[in-house]
């Protein structure tokens, strides 16, 4: 044992066994040190300066909030999820005790109707795909697709081996968003059994649990949408430029920031639509049809087309008849987030057929160039077509 | 072997709940340590985040340090400091940051929720802080909050450690001089501190 008989305040403030006692005292410290002070009272001077200067600075620490290492925890958590896909099972218990403390403020955007939404376009750096929950925390995702699932209360699935828990009741008014980058998909079900297909570039807005008579849901980008059935609660969705109403049916809904239309194709079922300039004017599709509508005049019209050339991306295929070779080539590049360039040959160009994007932009570029009789190459992190 | 070493143990050998409880024990005293660094918070998470990625990649070749939490907070520092060069080289602003700049950016006022600090407080942070140099405020902070040796804070700082010990020494010695000055029952007013809730939380 150390000899302190001629410690004065200074050496004790920096005495490991001195700091340990006044910070974390166990019972061994505190019995030397009360030992000490009786046989030293000399002593007890120093030890009392010393004991100030430790506490004082101790004083200033300013702990991180609980909620605050949380999350923290789940990004770490979400970030692992990624890297390890085939030992989830493994970590599901281990996530599955996190409690996500979320805060209320969320509510009144909620309950006073219209939230604000932020429809500025999908940025192309953003290279992960995000479920935001009720604007506070964020959970990222690497992985090309993920499914998250919202059916079961007060927590969140996600690729069936995870779950996020959610802590009170009150978060079920609560917002969320998902934000799916270019190159990225994601399938959601939501709270009422609705199950969307998100496409790459596209931002979805959608309560945690419905509540109100519609269930509305807000979109910007792509997505496809099979509404479970409840005649009670009509699904709205809600676009930049028009308002999609669902009675219970599946349908396909483009709204990109970047293309001058927006369009609805009916697989099954009935919707209406309407521009949101003129909300009271639906427009009703049958099976089979496409709906357009143009946003700068929100003129609408109608066109029989063949729905699987429609959907197919959410198999990872994309399908065309008598395609513009431009517009191919848009769906390719957004669908990998690659920019590829193209000269102005191609506009007069038409493409059909079916084109399998599981195998990677070089294998899909490979047979539409064969087809064509062209040749692409990579420049940067470009890639160029050349007839 | 202590607690956090037997979490240490179970964690590289697979028990995932292990990193749960060695990442709560810890997270706190690395976020502080990056505050002082840097005010950007999505800096001090990403530096978090990675140092916990890393533990989870490697967790195979990971040894077991005697000091879980000195182990931690090199490996922080190091994310910390890359890190903020990074977003430095990016914006194109000033060059890389050194050791002199810690605690640069320790303004109480503007980094922290106002409602956990008096006006009282803040007085005495600031009285007995600012007379400290940017290293000694590290040595001091690594010291009193982390309990390090002086060895251990000598390699973290890359100094010798004659010059921790000696910056530490100075930190006190200043540290008391303001605590004279203050014209308040120092004794009452830090058992205050001690019962406030949000002071609790530290044991």
């Amino acid at each position: 044992m150390k000899d302190y008989t001629n410690y004065n305040y200074e050496q004790f403030a920096d005495d490991q066994m001195f700091i340990k006692w006044i910070l974390n005292p166990d019972e061994q410290t505190d019995s030397h040190w009360t030992n000490f002070i009786e046989q030293h009272p000399d002593k007890k001077n120093d030890i009392n300066i010393a004991r100030k200067i430790i506490l004082a600075y101790q004083a200033q620490e300013i702990p991180s909030s609980n909620a605050e290492l949380q999350q923290l925890w789940m990004k770490i958590e979400a970030q692992r999820r990624q890297s390890k896909t085939k030992k989830l099972w493994y970590w599901a218990a281990a996530s599955a005790v996190l409690l996500l403390l979320i805060g209320s403020s969320g509510l009144l955007y909620f309950q006073s109707g219209q939230r604000d939404i932020d429809w500025e376009a999908m940025n192309r750096d953003n290279t992960k795909s995000k479920l935001i929950l009720g604007e506070k925390s964020v959970v990222e995702f690497d992985k090309q697709t993920v499914t998250i699932d919202y059916r079961t209360a007060n927590c969140i699935k996600i690729d069936q081996d995870s779950t996020l828990n959610l802590q009170d009741n009150k978060s079920s008014k609560e917002m969320d968003e998902i934000v799916v980058p270019y190159g990225k998909r994601m399938q959601i079900f939501l709270q009422d059994g609705t199950n969307i297909w998100i496409n790459s570039g596209t931002k979805l807005i959608f309560p945690r649990a419905f509540h109100k008579k519609n269930r509305e849901v807000y979109l910007l980008g792509e997505a496809f949408f099979k509404v479970a059935k409840d005649a009670s609660h009509p699904f709205l969705i809600h676009t930049p430029t028009q308002m999609v109403k669902v009675l219970g049916t599946s349908f396909n809904v483009k709204a990109y920031s970047d293309e001058k239309n927006e369009e609805t194709v009916l697989v099954e079922g009935k919707v209406c639509f309407s521009g949101n300039a003129n909300s009271q004017k639906f427009t009703t599709l049958i099976p089979g049809q496409k709906g357009i509508i143009a946003k700068s005049n929100q003129s609408v019209s109608v066109a029989s087309v063949e729905v699987n050339n429609y959907i197919s991306w959410i198999d990872g295929y994309l399908i065309f008849k008598n395609e513009n070779t431009s517009e191919v080539i848009k769906q390719i590049s957004r669908f990998f987030n690659v920019p590829i360039e193209a000269s102005d040959n191609y506009n007069h160009a038409t493409f059909s057929g079916k084109l399998d994007m599981n195998n990677g932009i070089d294998d899909v570029l490979t047979r539409l160039t064969k087809a064509s009789s062209t040749r692409f190459f990579h420049k940067g992190n470009k890639i160029i077509l050349i007839p | 072997m202590t607690n956090s070493q037997n979490l240490w143990k179970k964690f590289i050998e697979g028990d995932q709940q292990a990193l749960t409880s060695i990442y709560f024990d810890h997270a706190d005293a690395l976020i502080q340590y990056g505050r002082k660094y840097t005010l950007n918070h999505e800096i001090i998470e990403d530096s978090v985040q990675e140092v916990f990625a890393s533990l989870i990649r490697n967790r195979k070749n990971l040894c077991s340090p005697n000091n879980i939490r000195f182990y931690l907070l090199s490996a922080f520092r190091h994310c910390l400091i890359r890190e903020i060069n990074r977003s430095r080289k990016k914006l194109q602003i000033s060059p890389s940051v050194d050791e002199n700049e810690f605690s640069v950016s320790f303004n109480i006022e503007s980094e922290l929720s106002k409602e956990h600090i008096s006006k009282k407080q803040n007085q005495l942070i600031n009285n007995l802080l600012e007379s400290l140099s940017p290293r000694q405020k590290e040595a001091i902070y690594l010291r009193y909050t982390n309990e390090l040796s002086h060895g251990e804070i000598s390699t973290l700082m890359n100094i010798s450690e004659q010059v921790s010990r000696n910056l530490v020494s100075q930190a006190i010695k200043r540290m008391k001089e303001q605590l004279d000055l203050l014209h308040i029952d120092i004794e009452c007013f830090v058992l205050f501190l001690h019962f406030m809730p949000v002071f609790s939380s530290k044991n």
